[in-house]
């Protein structure tokens, strides 16, 4: 059995990898975070409730709530299209972009947004001379409108399997009912769709809540959230805290880990609904 | 009634179909333009030219970075293959229940993202014995981390689609050995999954951008960090740099579903 | 459908052998999947594992494959005792219940792939691919992609597959249930000849009682992972040695005789003069039941349903309490509601205990 040990050699050596670069940082920042030179202590944590970082916290649910949610809507619905639609090609060509786009963050979104959005970006010129509110991309209000970019197509690519485990036929049965759609939607696409709806929105404020490149990119991390301060403290532009910085990204894992938590939750109550139906 | 209500839901599907392929294309479409235009200021630009491009692509830093992008997202995905594979192998057949050890290394990274993994590296590899913070030694492995998820939901699913145990068997029984039947049938019905589970990978390790900033910045720069200087220099250079790689995003993908014709979306968690 | 043979494929390589179980047990988790089982496929046999699901007969199987260790007993193949030998190392050819082609391989490449592990020359090779194509009916058809084949194509690759390096004795798990019903009954048959013609010992796990009855030398009841029964179909279906194989292979009235005087019995709720038989449980087959419109005496029952079966046709009685049915010659209509007596010859009366 040469295979057989020569496969385990390389798991144990993938399990040395992960351990070395994938757990011990997370170990690493827990201690970090809860010592200093004399032991233990709390003083980081502590410092990590000062007003910036509760400001930047704050920010950063809501940036994320708001652009979970108007991912979640927007995507569901566009899922929804798809499904119905009969045009094979339409619906292939949108599922690739919506593949793609929903990868596409980072310094080449953010940029693409500054030529249209920015001091002097073709948009706001249009706004400007139609009497319309300008929108400053620069501002942390309107960093939604660059991560719906991203979270509108996750949210479609995300939904498109509940969807499909929608029968057609079911639709038509019940308007052989006499049911009409919206009693339909309302009585039995809702309950199927509910699960994954919910899982692939807390999916999505994750998404948004660790996203750090594309603000970074934007602003240089002038704008106030929860991964530029982290990333503040310790590429030390402004303040060079290892501490802090832990404490903050402890923070942020125990958010992360809420919303795994939620969305494995989503997942398995999707699955029991699914394996109900079959039976 | 009824062909009023059709004609309702056909024109909300248009309707919000048409929105987000406008939503996603505009900045791309704008962006194009702008790396061609001269000034642009009004509603049109002064006039075209060339130039931005014609700066980017003679600028050898520019290939620098590329080239420097290129090796650290290849070497990322080549490592998760290399460890995926063979470790997938040998769960699937000769330990089962260490399939759940793996699922909880892949999801890690969820809760762990690139900004905080990057914090906790740093403090791990800025002193002795692996004073490696700042190099691409520790870029590359750091990288490896955040893309694995990707890699093994694709890698695992290639090896769910098929039978892998009685595949084995199968073989056995013909008096194979367990390495022929890895070299002549397990490894090359996978492949086509993970080769397109590779290139996602691959695609969102090109494009990876908070590590880069955090553990090397400027001392290795890559292509999204050499965007980034270029932001407050040249913004048409950096316009075409935008299109360049929603560009090579949209190749990658495309080759990606070419590849593993039929196979989802693959989602991290 | 025919089956051609190829002049070389008659001549089997080496004499058929015999499968050989002798007090094979294994167990999951301390929880028995197969008990104590004795048996033996003799050279040349066509044996069926027969029972419901979850009765250990894929369990048997894998054991005589070598997939699974025995926690107990040995098994040879001819004189060799194979109980510790690794699977590769057996010689012998299965067919898996899915198949398990190897998707990334043609037609010719899952057929060769036996040979091509045993290093055969390509000439060689490819004429043994082409005989064994020829066998099973895919002549044309070595460079299709298994993917792209129907059920019945699959399954007939697979076999060709396992049959290739010449195996001592060939395993079937199932072959046939993953087909539809004809194309089912169609394979039965070719099978059994192909197995006939080559000569070749056969071990066939199945569920399916017609399936075993039909295709068999001798079959193999099991339940709850032991044995209840061995024996030809003919001897399982006159003279079933259980309740349980009474009532698992072909259909079965169970009724149980209750004492009332001498020769007297209470069935189904009806007092009948029945000579030579004791209390306890009998069971009677539906054909062995004939139809009486003008009843005289003995047992009397409502007719509740008629199926009409083409070559006969099937009633649903109401007997007392109890539900009986008959299997009686087309000529006779009855109708819904008429009343009937069953007269059923002594020798019907199967004893089960
Ligand atoms: N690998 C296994 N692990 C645990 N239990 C098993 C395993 N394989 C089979 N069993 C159990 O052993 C019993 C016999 O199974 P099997 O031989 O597959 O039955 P059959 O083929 O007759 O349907 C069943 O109760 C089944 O649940
Ligand atoms: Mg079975």
């Amino acid at each position: 059995m040469n295979l057989r040990w020569a496969t385990f050699a390389i798991a144990g050596l993938f399990l040395g990898f992960l351990i070395l670069f994938e757990i011990l940082p997370g170990i690493f920042l827990g201690i970090t975070a809860l010592t200093n030179k004399a032991g233990f202590t709390l003083e980081h944590l502590q410092e990590a409730t000062k007003p910036l970082f509760l400001r930047a916290l704050n920010n950063s649910v809501w940036l994320s709530l708001q652009s979970a949610l108007e991912g979640a809507l927007l995507g569901t619905l566009t899922a929804g299209a798809l499904w119905s639609s009969r045009n094979a090609r339409v619906k292939s060509f949108v599922t690739a972009l919506s593949g793609v786009s929903a990868n596409f963050a980072g310094v080449p979104l953010a940029f693409a947004f500054v030529v249209m959005l920015g001091a002097s970006g073709v948009l706001n010129y249009i706004f400007t001379s139609s009497n319309l509110p300008t929108i400053d991309i620069y501002r942390r209000e309107n960093l939604h409108w660059i991560y719906l970019y991203f979270q509108w197509p996750l949210m479609t690519a995300l939904m498109l399997p509940a969807f499909g485990a929608i029968d057609k036929s079911w639709l038509e049965a019940a308007r052989g009912m006499g049911a009409s759609s919206v009693l339909f939607w309302w009585r039995v696409g809702i309950p199927v769709l509910l699960p994954t709806l919910l899982g692939s929105s807390v999916l999505l404020f994750a998404n948004s809540f660790g996203a750090y490149a594309t603000v970074y990119a934007l602003s240089q991390g002038s704008i106030n959230l929860l991964p530029t301060q982290i990333g503040f403290q310790v590429s030390g532009q402004v303040g060079y805290d290892p501490g802090a910085a832990a404490a903050l990204s402890l923070v942020m894992a125990a958010v992360l880990l809420a919303c795994l938590a939620l969305y494995r939750g989503s997942r398995s109550w999707a699955e029991r609904l699914q394996s109900r139906g079959r039976a | 009634m009824n062909v009023g209500s059709v004609n309702i839901g056909s024109m909300l599907r248009r309707g919000i179909l048409g929105a987000l392929l406008l939503y996603l294309l505009t900045p791309i479409a704008l962006t194009l333009v702008y790396s061609f235009a001269k000034n642009w200021s009004t509603l049109l630009p002064d006039g075209y030219t060339l130039e931005a491009w014609g700066k980017l692509f003679g600028d050898p830093i520019f290939w620098q970075s590329t080239g420097r992008s290129l090796i650290m997202a290849a070497s990322a995905v080549a490592l998760s293959i290399f460890f995926l594979v063979p470790t997938l192998f040998a769960i699937t057949l000769y330990a089962p229940k260490l399939a759940s050890l793996l699922e909880f290394f892949s999801l890690w990274p969820f809760v762990f993202p690139g900004v905080i993994l990057a914090v906790g590296l740093i403090q791990i590899f800025s002193n002795p014995p692996l004073a490696i913070s700042g190099t691409p030694w520790l870029l590359i492995p750091a990288v490896t981390v955040v893309v694995m998820p990707f890699a093994y939901r694709a890698v695992s699913n290639a090896f769910e689609s098929i039978n892998v145990r009685e595949l084995a068997e199968a073989g056995r029984s013909l008096g194979s050995s367990d390495l022929q039947i890895l070299a002549w049938v397990i490894f090359p019905s996978v492949l086509p999954g993970v080769l397109s589970g590779g290139v996602l990978a691959l695609s969102a390790a090109f494009g990876e951008f908070s590590l880069a900033q955090l553990i090397v910045g400027s001392a290795w720069q890559t292509l999204p960090y050499y965007q980034y200087l270029t932001n407050s220099q040249d913004g048409h250079r950096s316009a075409a740099i935008s299109v360049l790689a929603f560009g090579i995003a949209w190749g990658l993908g495309t080759l990606a579903l070419q590849l593993g014709r039929g196979s989802r979306t693959v989602t991290a968690v | 459908m025919t089956v051609t043979m190829p002049a070389s494929a008659t001549q089997s390589s080496s004499q058929p052998v015999a499968i050989t179980c002798t007090a094979l047990s294994k167990f999951y988790g301390g929880k028995p999947a197969v008990q104590d089982v004795h048996l033996e496929v003799k050279p040349g046999e066509l044996l069926s594992l027969l029972g419901p699901s979850g009765c250990g007969k894929t369990t048997t199987l894998r054991c005589v494959a070598g997939f699974e260790i025995p926690d107990a007993g040995s098994i040879h193949i001819g004189a060799q005792d194979v109980t510790k030998v690794p699977a590769e190392n057996r010689k012998v050819g299965m067919v898996f219940q899915n198949y398990a082609l190897f998707p990334n391989l043609s037609v010719a490449g899952n057929v060769g792939f036996g040979l091509r592990v045993a290093g055969w020359n390509k000439q060689k090779l490819e004429a043994r691919v082409g005989e064994l194509l020829e066998i099973v009916g895919l002549v044309g058809y070595d460079k299709r992609n298994v993917t792209t084949l129907s059920g019945g194509q699959r399954q007939r690759v697979a076999l060709a597959r396992a049959l290739a390096p010449n195996p001592r004795v060939l395993l079937l798990d199932e072959p046939l249930s993953a087909l539809d019903a004809k194309i089912r009954v169609e394979l039965r048959t070719e099978l059994r000849r192909l197995q006939l013609t080559l000569g070749v010992t056969t071990l066939l796990v199945t569920h399916d009682q017609e399936e075993a009855m039909s295709m068999s030398d001798r079959v193999v009841v099991m339940n709850q992972g032991r044995i209840e029964q061995i024996g030809t179909p003919r001897d399982l279906y006159a003279t079933p040695a259980t309740p349980f194989v009474a009532s698992f292979v072909g259909e079965m009235n169970t009724v149980t005789l209750e004492p009332v005087g001498n020769s007297s019995f209470k069935v189904s709720g009806q007092t009948v003069t029945l000579p030579n038989l004791e209390v306890g449980r009998y069971g009677v087959r539906p054909e062995a039941i004939t139809l009486e419109p003008n009843p005289s005496q003995g047992l009397r029952g409502v007719v509740e349903l008629v199926t009409y079966l083409g070559a006969d046709q099937q009633v649903i009685l109401r007997v007392g309490g109890d539900t009986w049915i008959a299997r009686v010659p087309n000529d006779l209509v009855f109708t819904r509601g008429q009343t009937v007596g069953l007269e059923i010859a002594a020798g019907a009366w199967l004893r089960l205990s």
